[in-house]
């Protein structure tokens, strides 16, 4: 009988509450979307229910993956079994490959003239700056951009002060925008304090990436591959070394610290580092941890090269990938939520919850409206940059097949160059030469179409 | 024409070096070498073949430079490789040739024999493949299949997400040890340098493997012995240390690297670098400096491994006969000599067990630890052959040269697990006799 018993209560307890079966409604349309903000809450808890409020006929399935490689590596075997999401979240590493596959709609195909969907304005018009020229090949959108950032400069404002750098915690046009300046506030920095760190910034892509564009540097030929295929790459010009150039010497100089993973957090909330270069979407974290630990975080611009004139930032973070061979439904239901997305008030609490830009100019117009950029100018930074920054090939991103894999390898040539003192020039050198290899082998089984 | 040479060739050398190993294991030497060069032919066509000849081709153009006691030559690095494929099929085909042959002498003696009993099968018997059907069918689709795919695929260039594939011979494996634009030199005895590699990327990823390997497995196992050793005494608690001891085994690799990762962070951060400034001692580049980084995986592996080697060790020690440990005190031998000749001699099948096991751990299962730990950097001073094919398959989707990488782990693995049953096999005493 206590076996019987036992198994009855087991059963109750493992069955599945009855309400989930009563929300199955097999008339909605299922859109699937994978992206990889597992931490952001914002998108379960608020974009989910209200979405499916305003479009009752669709029912939206979020699915959340560890990182962007990890997301399209599963979307990957879901293609090659049939059954993949119809909205995948991409990164900007990571556009061409993506596009040769065949597996995705270009979005200015699926949206065609339309000027609205589902009675939804298309406001890919209103995308602002680099995030536009990013994902745009011929004036064409191939994927939405979506959580676009760039590079920024956060700041304890205090350690700053304490240090002579700025008069006071709200100085924020203190925080060095030069290479030259980035050298005299460490300089003080690191003469005030025996246990502070100046300047953190990872030794990545993104970051040589950006001071190419803002040096008016092409990464690849055929300007960046926006006016032909890309068949070599430029990584080793006088600007990439003036760049590390200027990295190696505040390596030099004890002024940059190289963390583990997830460290700067740690010396960041202990106020044990000064300033820390890092993507504009970190402004919410940086943000709280400032709060939370009783200093106050400021940002400005990404460093640029005071010798040469600034041209621009190019943007990072990703974009949102439609599948091709939709039902028309289901393409519509996918097309109804990504121009939800872009809607004001979305696009708004987007950035509130991250740091992301708001990509759309009426996004952004929200916001200002509000009055969030005053109340918070750190979260303001971002969109100064690339409203500054030039529309031009340089600031639109290199477009090569094999461009992650690229990526992969500017970190070990660059630790070479800052650990091992090897040779700036012929380090780059033979990362050109490795790429141009990797472009050779791509181009090999995807002929570049002209 | 070079094809028919190159089969000759291979022939022949089939013929030497199989007729004279044949030879030393008893069989004729006509034989031994008629058998060699049949297996050298056949090897080469089975290897040949599907390789189109290609490494032939005066196309290919990856070399390497070898200096020996001062003479450089410039070797051709998918030449080589073809021919020692060469070599390992045709010895294959030479061991199954002569496996053959020995089967076939055996089942003719039993057919013919005069006096075979009444009821004995002489007919072929079938009966066990139908009862091994189940488990080789799964084999073959789930394990061989696969198998098969990747050596193919280690023969193209080839892109997760990329229809097109296109066949590069054996370019994937010679890119290991050369490079079409690194110029790799292996030194052996030349230019001051007893073994000395230049620009031979992989190569310093198979050395970290090897170092992880190397020293995990003695710190895991040196440790292990010494607190079982601890926690076998008869002390208060004893239970409840044991018990506590064993946690670490528990813990996964991506906590164990985050946990390691928080405890010996540079720059200040780390636990151990508060302390050491807390003490007036400058911080130590824990994970930033290559060899520091290198000690730090394997401490965090070590770590890892130690409580299952406790644990194993614990119930080791339990089973050494006390009358032995008794024995050898009335002749005069002190503790550390009882140690050594009996309690070690005694444990030695649970040694190469755990020594087996922390091995396998050390080359296949480190990649959650190294990642979370130290991404494989700095500068790739803690990258291992796993961390290098995840790294080039998953995250560069260049499955190609991760397939012929994985060959080469497979290869290594199956080298790894022979010499540890030949070697350490013979050391190890099971029973008390």
């Amino acid at each position: 009988m206590k076996k019987v018993i036992t198994v009855l209560v087991l059963m109750l307890v493992l069955a599945p509450p009855p309400t989930l079966t009563l929300a199955q409604d097999d008339d909605r349309v299922t859109i699937r979307f994978w992206h990889r903000w597992g931490n952001v809450t914002w998108l379960p808890e608020v974009v989910e229910p209200s979405f499916e409020a305003a479009f009752p006929q669709y029912d939206l399935e979020l699915r959340v993956m560890d990182n962007y490689n990890h997301a399209y590596e599963v979307y990957i075997l879901a293609q090659e079994q049939g059954d993949p999401p119809e909205l995948l979240q991409g990164t900007s590493s990571n556009t061409q490959a993506p596009r040769d596959t065949g597996f995705f709609k270009p979005l200015y195909e699926a949206i065609g003239d339309r000027t609205e969907i589902n009675g939804i304005p298309v406001r890919l018009d209103e995308i602002v700056g680099p995030a536009a020229i990013f994902y745009q090949l011929d004036g064409e959108y191939y994927e939405l951009p979506w959580n676009a950032s760039t590079p920024i400069v956060f700041a304890n404002m205090d350690l700053l002060v304490e240090a002579g750098v700025a008069e006071d915690v709200n100085d924020f046009a203190a925080i060095p925008s030069t290479w030259a300046e980035v050298h005299e506030a460490c300089a003080l920095i690191v003469d005030r304090f025996d246990d502070v760190d100046c300047i953190n910034f990872g030794a990545s892509g993104w970051y040589f990436e950006n001071a190419m564009a803002m040096q008016g540097a092409f990464m690849a030929n055929n300007e960046n591959g926006r006016d032909g295929c890309v068949t070599e790459a430029l990584f080793n010009s006088q600007e990439a070394v003036d760049y590390l150039a200027w990295h190696k010497s505040l390596e030099d100089a004890g002024f940059w610290v190289d963390y583990g993973r997830s460290e700067y957090n740690i010396t960041w909330a202990n106020s044990k580092l000064a300033m820390h270069m890092t993507s504009s979407a970190a402004a919410r974290g940086r943000v709280e941890i400032g709060e939370g630990n009783g200093f106050t975080v400021g940002a400005d611009r990404m460093p640029f090269n005071q010798d040469v004139d600034y041209v621009g930032n190019t943007v990072g973070g990703g974009m949102i990938l439609l599948t091709d061979g939709l039902d028309p439904e289901v393409e519509e239901g996918a097309l109804t939520f990504l121009m939800f997305l872009l809607e004001p008030e979305n696009m708004a609490n987007w950035h509130k919850s991250t740091g992301y830009i708001p990509v759309t100019q009426s996004g952004f117009d929200y916001l200002e409206a509000e009055g969030w950029f005053d109340e918070n100018p750190t979260f303001a930074v971002a969109n100064h940059q690339l409203a500054e920054s030039a529309r031009v090939p340089q600031t639109a991103g290199a477009i090569f097949g094999s461009f992650a894999q690229v990526y992969q390898m500017y970190r070990e040539v660059f630790q070479n160059i800052l650990r091992n003192d090897a040779d700036i020039q012929e380090s780059l050198d033979r990362l050109k030469a490795e790429a141009d290899l990797l472009i050779e082998e791509y181009n090999l089984l995807v002929p570049c179409e002209e | 024409m070079p094809a028919v040479l190159f089969t000759c060739l291979a022939s022949g050398l089939g013929a030497l070096v199989v007729g004279a190993l044949l030879r030393r294991s008893g069989s004729g030497l006509l034989g031994g070498m008629a058998l060699g060069a049949i297996a050298g032919l056949l090897g080469s066509l089975a290897a040949m073949i599907p390789l189109k000849y290609c490494v032939l081709d005066p196309e290919n153009h990856m070399f390497f430079e070898l200096s020996i006691l001062g003479q450089t030559i410039t070797v051709n690095a998918v030449a080589l490789i073809g021919f020692l494929l060469v070599m390992v099929v045709a010895w294959a085909f030479a061991l199954a040739i002569d496996r053959l042959r020995h089967h076939w002498l055996a089942r003719s003696a039993t057919i013919w024999k005069a006096d075979t009993a009444p009821g004995t099968f002489v007919g072929y018997d079938f009966s066990p493949w139908i009862f091994l059907a189940p488990t080789v069918v799964g084999l073959a689709v789930f394990t061989y299949y696969p198998a098969a795919q990747n050596f193919f695929l280690g023969t193209q260039l080839a892109r997760r997400g990329v229809a097109n594939t296109a066949f590069n011979c054996l370019d994937n494996f010679a890119s290991l040890i050369t490079s079409r634009l690194q110029d790799a030199h292996y030194y052996i005895l030349s230019d001051g340098f007893i073994w000395h590699a230049e620009n031979a990327r992989y190569l310093a990823v198979f050395g970290n493997s090897v170092f992880f390997s190397v020293f995990i497995v003695l710190v895991a196992n040196v440790l292990g012995i010494a607190i079982a050793v601890l926690a076998s005494q008869k002390i208060r608690g004893a239970t409840i240390y044991r018990t506590l001891m064993i946690w670490p085994y528990a813990v996964s690799g991506v906590v164990v690297g985050v946990v390691f990762a928080v405890l010996l962070g540079g720059g200040g951060s780390g636990f151990l670098n508060q302390s050491l400034r807390f003490l007036g001692f400058e911080p130590i580049p824990f994970l930033s400096d290559p060899w520091w980084a290198r000690v730090s995986v394997v401490a965090a592996a070590a770590w890892n491994k130690l409580g299952f080697n406790v644990l194993i060790y614990i119930a080791a020690l339990q089973a050494v006969p006390r009358e032995l440990m008794e024995a050898a005190s009335i002749d005069g031998a002190n503790a550390w000599k009882r140690f050594l000749n009996v309690t070690i001699p005694m444990i030695s099948p649970y040694i190469f067990f755990v020594v087996f096991l922390n091995l396998n751990y050390s080359f296949f299962d480190l990649y959650a630890v190294i990642d979370n730990l130290t991404e494989g950097g700095p500068v790739n001073a803690t990258t291992n052959l796993v961390v290098d094919v995840i790294r080039i398959g998953v995250e560069s989707r260049d499955i190609g040269k991760a397939a012929a990488q994985s060959i080469v782990l497979f290869i290594v693995v199956i080298g790894l697990t022979y010499m540890q049953f030949r070697v350490m096999g013979r050391r190890v005493t099971y029973g008390a006799d």
